[in-house]
């Protein structure tokens, strides 16, 4: 199963094309060019180490919350 | 009949004619003007305002009326305009003097108000006569003068119905105000020291200083410091234009590192002390519209070069309120003169949004107790070829009216996102809102929804139609939608600049329409900005664009023109990043430049654009003028200056075939050859210069191309890309000589102000078509 994970802009180059970012406590670059505006704190969308969307803070709780929902459906 | 008069006119052929009068007639001294005519030629009757025009009764003698109308519209009061006079003979009254009479105020509004009115130069001499009673009093004015469209609430134009209602007249000036033969016979808002408003001058505490305000507020600019002023539509943020330290301060406490400020000057000698103006700037500047002027710096002059660092022009206009005079005459020099606003924010109007800017970015406040009914930024035009060109279409021209080609049910026109001004028809009528800038923040939002009621409200329009662009996503979109009309209709954003400048020519026929442009919705969902048309009034057909080229990262791509250097480049050379030119490897880093390509490649986020502006960008970018804009337009600003203007080479270009039906003007060979230029080392001067020289002919080449199939000699142009002088000039003056009709705008911005206009205009065509 393919499942697109927000992860979380840790910090920015200074050009800021490229970033730092965090993927459930695993830290990688990823290539944050083609969105609008990448901010310290934006959660993203990768694919393919390109960031191809941006997440607004209620897709990021809806997606939390469906973790959750799913982890507690399986206890 | 009995007595004299019924003698009279037994003798003589006595007729009595109501007149109906329409154009710029309130609040101009239009009345009295007609009743020193009247008893001029022994007329009795009287003059009163109406929402639906002036109306004048006049009884006599049949020639003496014939006389009273040519003599009227001969000599008008000074700022009038009469658009039509409607004459009709109704029974005699046998009156025996003639009358000025109360307004009547129902109905529906026909008239219209002038806008505000740079302060008289009688008024100017009264000003600084130390005998007068008005001597050193700010807010002084008369019929010719003074504010007009910033404090009206509502029509008729009556004092009650003005901020300065709050200011009951004293006995001198109620003396003044019913003396139908003095200079400030209804003068609204007329005012002395005894009864009007009051100036201030206050610290960031809002702690009044002592002394004389004018002077206290001059002797600080003369220190470097920065002086908020309330103008007639908003506040200016002021300091001295000859203190590069000053004007520094200002612009790192404005955050505005490099657009251009205004300059305000005392005198047109003062202007030409340090620009060079022609004649018909000469005029602009000193018409009562008091626009800011775009004319070019002198090389030796005073004002510090840090006032307009992309370019060797300089926006100057003259003091337009007796407050300006009494501060220049005290601070001696010219002046900044920049709206006071913080980023994207509309212009501060009230002392709460003063607050907001007092301490931060100025040092005092000059404040006063009039109120500003309605907010408006000064105008901002130029001349190309002894033609005016509007960069900005606000005080002093709002809220004139711009004539419509036919007439039609009352039409809104929503605008685009950028340069927004709203537009309501009535009529043959188009009524423009003041220029409301960019829709980026709630505050503007805001503004324009206001200003829109606030035309509809003032002329009593009530819209039928709505127009809007296609552009699902823009707010004026949404508020066209929402306006709750039963009639809508969507127009193409190259439509409406299209049919804007054939509307104010007053063409109704088949054009080409070229629009040259930044950003414009396309029916396809790509980026349209460098068009070709065939258009009539109500519908158009794509018949060529610039080739496309994709935007990487979208709207970043605007906002760093890097972007499409690479972009351009990259496509010219298959995408490899290997084969890039190195300098602009180097700027954005090997890495990055081969990542872009890939994500190019794969269509992420690089959305495909057909704008002139974007190339703009990136011949600007591959030069190394601007690779990071801090203000919409820097990098064209730039290149365009550094054009020389003698030099009259172009690079190649290609008209190629027919991409879903249309011709593509194909600028490859130039990118490749700018390229080739930046690195054998040549001067970016030359480059910009054959830039714009190959622009202008591939236009022109593409006009002819059209015209061949389809015999259409009429061209229109429209887009911001013809706030560009050079491209302007050029192209009509090629088409000219290639046996072409080129029409442009005159009265309206070529830029996004002129969408609204031209929206109404398709919509009004296209429901006439329905019936
Ligand atoms: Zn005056
Ligand atoms: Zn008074
Ligand atoms: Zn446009």
């Amino acid at each position: 199963m393919c499942l697109a994970v927000p992860v979380k802009i840790v910090s920015l180059s200074k050009d800021r094309y490229t970033a730092v970012v965090d993927a459930g406590g695993v830290r990688r670059e990823a290539n944050v060019a083609m969105i609008e505006e990448p901010q310290v704190g934006d959660y993203i969308l990768l694919h393919a180490g390109f960031a191809i969307q941006k997440w607004s803070i209620d897709d990021v709780k809806e997606y939390n919350e469906i973790i959750q929902r799913r982890e507690d459906s399986i206890e | 009949m009995t007595g004299l008069r019924g003698f009279r006119s037994s003798l003589k052929m006595l007729k009595r004619v109501l007149a109906v009068v329409k154009g710029r007639i309130q609040g101009v001294g239009f009345r009295p003007r007609v009743y020193t005519i009247a008893v001029k030629f022994g007329l009795s009757g009287f003059v009163r305002n109406t929402p639906g025009g002036l109306n004048i009764e006049l009884e006599g003698e049949g020639g003496d009326i014939d006389l009273f109308f040519e003599e009227l519209r001969r000599n008008p009061p000074p700022v009038a305009r009469i658009d039509n006079i409607d004459v009709e003979s109704i029974p005699l009254k046998n009156e025996d003097s003639f009358q000025i009479r109360e307004s009547a105020s129902d109905g529906i509004s026909e008239v219209c108000i002038p806008p505000d009115l740079a302060t008289c130069s009688a008024c100017i001499r009264e000003l600084f006569d130390p005998n007068n009673r008005r001597y050193r009093y700010p807010f002084i004015n008369c019929t010719d003068c003074g504010p007009r469209f910033t404090i009206v609430r509502s029509l008729p134009y009556d004092r009650e119905r003005t901020s300065m209602a709050e200011f009951p007249l004293c006995g001198e000036c109620e003396r003044e105000y019913y003396d139908p033969l003095d200079r400030r016979f209804e003068a609204q808002p007329n005012a002395c020291p005894e009864c009007g408003p009051v100036l201030r001058c206050i610290d960031p505490e809002g702690k009044e200083y002592s002394g004389d305000p004018v002077t206290v507020a001059a002797n600080l600019l003369k220190k470097g410091k920065i002086v908020a002023v309330k103008g007639l539509g908003g506040y200016h943020l002021s300091c001295n234009a000859l203190d590069a330290g000053a004007v520094e301060r200002l612009r790192n406490r404005k955050n505005r590192p490099d657009k251009a400020f205004a300059v305000m000057c005392s005198s047109i000698e003062q202007v030409e002390e340090h620009c060079k103006c022609t004649s018909e700037m000469k005029e602009a500047l000193l018409s009562v519209a008091r626009p800011i002027v775009v004319c070019a710096r002198n090389e030796v002059q005073r004002i510090t070069n840090k006032v307009s660092p992309d370019t060797n022009d300089l926006g100057v206009m003259l003091a337009y309120t007796p407050l300006h005079h009494l501060l220049l005459e005290s601070v001696g020099g010219p002046i900044v003169m920049t709206s006071a606003n913080m980023n994207d924010e509309p212009i501060a109007t009230d002392e709460d949004e003063i607050k907001q800017i007092l301490g931060s970015v100025a040092d005092a406040a000059l404040v006063h107790n009039r109120p500003i009914v309605r907010r408006c930024d000064d105008s901002v035009l130029t001349f190309v070829d002894r033609q005016p060109l509007f960069f900005r279409r606000s005080r002093g021209f709002v809220p004139d009216s711009i004539p419509l080609p036919f007439e039609g049910p009352s039409t809104l026109g929503c605008g685009a996102e950028q340069k927004v001004a709203g537009c309501l028809t009535r009529g043959d009528k188009a009524y423009l809102t003041q220029h409301i800038g960019d829709l980026s923040s709630y505050e503007v939002y805001d503004f324009y929804a206001k200003a829109v009621n606030g035309i509809s409200s003032l002329f009593k329009i009530k819209a039928e139609i709505a127009a809007y662009d296609i552009h699902p996503g823009y707010h004026t979109t949404e508020f066209g939608k929402n306006a709750g009309l039963r009639e809508q209709y969507a127009v193409q954003h190259h439509h409406a600049h299209i049919a804007a400048c054939m509307a104010e020519n007053k063409l109704t026929g088949k054009v080409i329409g070229v629009a040259l442009d930044g950003t414009g919705y396309g029916p396809d969902k790509t980026v349209w900005g460098g068009e070709f048309l065939i258009a009539d009034l109500s519908e158009y057909r794509r018949v060529g664009h610039f080739k496309q080229y994709p935007m990487p990262g979208g709207d970043a791509a605007v906002r760093e023109p890097l972007r499409m250097a690479l972009s351009y480049a990259g496509s010219n050379s298959g995408m490899k990043a290997d084969k890039l030119p190195t300098f602009i490897t180097d700027k954005i880093g090997k890495r990055n430049a081969a990542a872009m390509l890939q994500a190019i490649g794969r269509g992420l986020n690089s959305p495909l654009t057909s704008s002139c502006g974007r190339l703009f960008d990136a011949a600007a970018a591959i030069c190394g003028i601007c690779s990071h804009p801090s203000y919409d337009g820097q990098a064209p600003q730039r290149f365009q200056n550094i054009c020389d203007l003698k030099e009259e080479s172009a690079y190649s270009f290609e008209i190629t075939g027919v991409e879903d039906e249309n011709l593509i003007l194909d600028f490859s060979e130039m990118i490749a050859s700018i390229i080739g230029d930046v690195e054998t080392g040549r001067g970016a001067s030359l480059i910009s210069a054959r830039f714009h020289n190959t622009l202008v002919e591939g236009a022109a080449a593409m006009c002819e191309k059209i015209s061949a199939d389809s015999g259409i000699k009429d061209v229109a142009l429209s887009g911001g890309v013809f706030q560009n002088s050079i491209i302007l000039s050029r192209l009509r003056k090629l088409l000219n000589t290639r046996g072409f009709n080129v029409y442009f705008h005159r009265k309206l911005p070529p830029n996004d102000a002129c969408i609204a206009y031209g929206q109404a205009v398709v919509a009004l065509a296209r429901h006439n078509m329905k019936r």
